[in-house]
């Protein structure tokens, strides 16, 4: 865990330094009033300051737990839903929402969760019939189709 | 007698069957979402803000409150059945009711809980029209350097009163408000922070974030360890208490209601701390306070009552100050935001209807629930048995095309995405959301507060000072900032 919120702080760190110095060029104050670069500064510092107090705070703990990260069959399933969700991103894009639903549904049901492919495929038909009547049927919005014209 | 007026005409519009719809919906969603282990209403909210944006806002308003009070009912039927609770404030219920119902008083546990749970949420809703009233009418005084102050309270109070490390939440509540500044300046229009994309030149909307850090980790990190226990079974005749298990739980019930009313009127301190509250207090009063964590009736009315009062009492500060005081009120301001309305002391003055059609709202809503988990819990905890990994798919890929739809945009949904997996690596990481999200919420109104203010000022900080109720609140700020780190000192000295 030390190390994960070692990490976590270094990033913080990062992203301060991108907030202060990625303001550079905008006015800090303007007449009477704070600029466009007070408030970024500002929280760039308090980025700064804290993230370095949560290094301190993991160096200065005496027991460290190990991070909750999964393992065996759980880091499986992580392993292949987080892809597929930017995979999903892909075949919407390219392939139409009913496809990228469907494969993704899918997917997510038979290769990651393990489950039987008659349950998986019914799941996918069902989420995607119930995706078309809520967001397009329903709510009238206009999903992008496929090359195959859905 | 005004505020009677006003909310004859709120149970007017809430009772029309447009508006009957909306809160039937909104409970029944938050029913279910509350049910489900992983995911919470702050995420059933945000998967269902885009459905919301065809609604008029009253409608919209009801169903997204419905939910959020509704998921507080639900989180108990799993807590009760499978031990597993639907939500964080539902943990105690998880340890005492769990216990009871492996006796055989499932019923008993799950009764309590909705009658308790019912007259928190009416009592709850009582007391905040007054509240919220009130506190308008204090509100109407303030100014930008208020308003700069209030919303760097709201920030900083949700690391003071919250669970955990203050340095990790006021470290998320300065990230939030980074994620905020991106965009164009509020005031000279100037791109910042964009560094050439034009995808980022609108900022980074609430939406997306909202449904990545809460809808699509919270599943991510439930889809590890997918329970497959099975519900303990409920008949509707089972649903009953004895005249004694009553009387234990009728000043639990009252005690839960007025500490989690008090708990949730505090930006940051959440039904989960409520919940807890609560329960410890209770234990102090309770004739059998050796049954706690064994099974006691009133242990788990108190928290349950607690849970569903806080979330009435952080809809106060929401409304008329236009402050969210957990990640749910938050989205709720971001809905309104999103309807093209501000909250903040002139809502209740401006939009009148909308305010008091929601507090009607609440009153059947809370009806509707009681009938719901009554006679009906059976009914839900039947539905328990469709298995998580079934749903939890449909989930994700419902909060993805939730977020493409919101703008029609492929880079909307990759932000929901890319907020996804910083959701997760922060449930990792034990870096807490909410204040990221309420951050991103408040951002706006910080900055554009403060350059204001400064601005009246001509630029001296004094302003923040020479008005009362500045003072007041920058005491106040203080305060809560100080707060968590004097008594982590306070606690390693008598260690």
């Amino acid at each position: 865990m030390r190390n994960l919120e070692l990490a976590a702080a270094a990033v913080m760190l990062v992203l301060a330094a991108v907030v202060g110095f990625g303001t550079a060029g905008l006015p800090l104050w303007s007449d009477f009033s704070p600029g466009d670069r007070f408030v970024p500064v500002a929280i760039a510092v308090a980025l700064g300051l804290l993230a370095i107090s949560l290094g301190r705070e993991a160096l200065a703990r005496s027991d460290d737990e190990p991070a909750p990260w999964p393992a065996g069959e759980a880091a499986r399933r992580i392993a292949f839903l987080v892809p597929a969700v930017a995979g999903f991103g892909f075949a919407a894009a390219y392939l139409g929402f009913p496809i990228a639903v469907f494969g993704f549904v899918a997917f997510a049901t038979v290769v990651a969760l393990r489950q039987r492919w008659p349950v998986g495929l019914a799941t996918a038909v069902v989420t995607t019939v119930l995706i078309y009547v809520i967001f397009v049927v329903s709510l009238g919005i206009r999903l992008p189709k496929g090359p195959f014209g859905f | 007698m005004e505020s009677f007026d006003l909310l004859a005409q709120g149970f007017a519009v809430a009772l029309t069957p447009k508006g009957l719809f909306s809160v039937f919906m909104g409970v029944l969603i938050g029913q279910i979402v509350g049910a489900l282990p992983g995911l919470g209403p702050a995420a059933g909210m945000a998967l269902l803000l885009p459905v919301t944006f065809g609604m008029d806002p009253n409608s919209a308003v009801m169903m997204l409150a419905g939910i959020l009070y509704g998921g507080m009912y639900g989180g108990t039927i799993t807590s009760v059945l499978i031990n597993v609770p639907g939500e964080s404030s539902s943990v105690m219920s998880a340890v005492d009711g769990h216990q009871l119902a492996r006796r055989g008083r499932a019923g008993a546990a799950l009764a309590v809980a909705a009658i308790g749970s019912f007259f928190a949420g009416v009592v709850g809703t009582v007391a905040l029209a007054f509240a919220a009233v009130g506190l308008s009418a204090i509100a109407l005084k303030f100014n930008a350097p208020e308003f700069f102050l209030l919303a760097v309270l709201g920030i900083i109070a949700t690391a003071s009163l919250g669970s955990g490390s203050p340095t990790k939440a006021l470290l998320m509540g300065a990230l939030g408000l980074a994620i905020g500044a991106v965009g164009t300046d509020p005031i000279s229009g100037n791109a910042r922070l964009t560094f050439g994309n034009s995808y980022l030149v609108d900022g980074f909307d609430f939406l997306p974030v909202a449904i990545g850090l809460f809808g699509i980790a919270e599943v991510l990190v439930s889809l590890e360890n997918v329970h497959a226990e099975k519900p303990i079974a409920t008949k509707l005749r089972d649903m009953w208490m004895t005249s004694t298990e009553w009387a234990k739980s009728r000043m639990a019930i009252l005690r839960g209601s007025a500490i989690g009313f008090v708990v949730g009127l505090m930006p940051g301190a959440g039904a989960t701390v409520a919940a807890f509250l609560a329960y410890v207090v209770e234990r102090r009063f309770s004739k059998n306070p050796e049954m706690f964590g064994k099974g006691a009736l009133d242990g788990v009315a108190a928290s349950e009552s607690a849970n569903n009062s806080s979330v009435t009492g952080a809809l106060a500060p929401m409304l008329a100050l236009g402050i969210p005081g957990s990640a749910g009120t938050a989205v709720l301001l971001a809905a309104l935001v999103l309807q093209g309305i501000r909250p903040g002391p002139t809502l209740m003055t401006d939009q009148p209807v909308l305010v008091w059609s929601l507090i009607a709202s609440m009153f059947i809503g809370n009806v509707v629930l009681l009938i719901m988990n009554v006679p009906l819990a059976p009914l839900f905890a039947s539905l328990l048995r469709v298995p998580y990994v079934l749903l939890a798919p449909a989930i994700l890929v419902f909060s993805l095309v939730g977020a493409y739809a919101a703008t029609m945009s492929f880079a909307t949904m990759v932000i929901a995405m890319a907020f996804g997996v910083v959701g997760y690596l922060m449930i990792k990481a034990d870096l807490p959301r909410a204040p990221l999200v309420l951050a991103l919420v408040l951002a706006p109104l910080l900055e554009e507060s403060l350059r204001q203010a400064l601005l009246l000022s001509l630029g001296s900080p004094m302003i923040f000072v020479e008005r009362p109720f500045a003072l007041a609140l920058l005491i106040t700020v203080v305060v809560f900032l100080a707060m968590p780190f004097m008594l982590r000192r306070f606690s390693n000295r008598n260690a």
